[in-house]
């Protein structure tokens, strides 16, 4: 097999390979540190990914979730969308790819990747270190209703959330 | 009486209300004459002066009535003036009801959801 055909090779999306890659790197990961280390992990790595898809500049809240949703669509990651109140922001993510990616019985730390996400698209935003995402409940997850995650922006006060995950 | 009395009556007098002030126990001083009613000129017929009395009645321009101004006044416009210049927390707290979170400038927003922090 000569350089040009394996270079072609080299080049060809395999989403199939990586998503049995994940799910064994999962479950290794599983084994080794308990929940909250691997929310952390799985936290900074939603930051890169953030950080890899800058959002622009957003005036509100409504265009912030309009093009984050874009991105979480073009990205393959389902969809979002936000509601708000005085209090407190909630992110409704859509077909969340957790499942696909890192199996049907991942862990709930898995989440983390992206509260660090939506948490690095905030604080790029101008979202002080008082502010945090922690993911708060799972709806569906049954064989009619697909599974929708909500995630909650607020102050850590309300959350709960250690110091050393940032908004 | 004393000076000061003295100088309120003539104040009552540069005012032409020389009978609205009086000491107590002092009699009313007598009802001011009345002033003598013109004759309407007689040159109307018989059956003329009701109706005229009447359409005067209707036309007669509407006196002004020259309330003082009540001391409540300063006071009412103070309470408005504190309506539309409201401090502090309250308006803090009206202008976060007013404004939907979706909409207000997301530094706003950020610092609203900051604030809330205190509050459990």
């Amino acid at each position: 097999m000569n350089d040009a055909t394996l270079k072609y090779l080299e080049g060809l999306p395999r989403d199939a390979a990586a998503a049995s890659t994940l799910r064994a790197l999962c479950g290794v990961l599983r084994d080794f540190g308990d929940s909250e280390q691997l929310r952390s992990l799985a936290y900074e790595a939603g930051r890169k990914l953030a950080e890899e898809r800058p959002l622009g500049e957003c005036a509100d809240l409504a265009a912030f979730a309009e093009a984050a949703d874009r991105s979480f669509r073009e990205s393959g990651w389902g969809t979002l969308r936000a509601e708000a109140d005085s209090e407190a922001v909630d992110f409704w993510h859509g077909a969340p790819p957790l499942a696909a990616w890192f199996g049907a019985d991942h862990g709930e730390w898995c989440c983390g990747l992206f509260e660090g996400v939506l948490a690095e698209w905030l604080r790029q935003m101008g979202a002080g270190e008082m502010l945090a995402v922690r993911h708060v409940s799972e709806d569906g997850a049954t064989d009619e209703v697909a599974v929708t995650l909500r995630y909650r922006f607020a102050h850590r006060a309300k959350l709960r959330v250690a110091q050393g995950s940032r908004a | 009486m004393s000076d000061s009395r003295e100088d309120i009556r003539n104040l009552f007098q540069a005012q032409g209300l020389s009978g609205g002030y009086r000491e107590f126990g002092e009699r009313p001083t007598a009802p001011r004459p009345a002033v003598p009613v013109q004759p309407q000129p007689q040159q109307q017929t018989e059956s003329e002066p009701k109706a005229r009395r009447l359409d005067l009645v209707r036309s007669a321009p509407e006196k002004p009535q020259d309330t003082p101004p009540s001391p409540l006044k300063g006071l009412f416009e103070r309470l408005a003036e504190l309506d539309t210049h409201k401090t502090g927390v309250t308006k803090a707290a009206d202008d976060a009801a007013a404004v939907d979170p979706m909409h207000m400038p997301l530094a706003d927003l950020f610092e609203l959801l900051e604030s809330q922090g205190g509050r459990q």
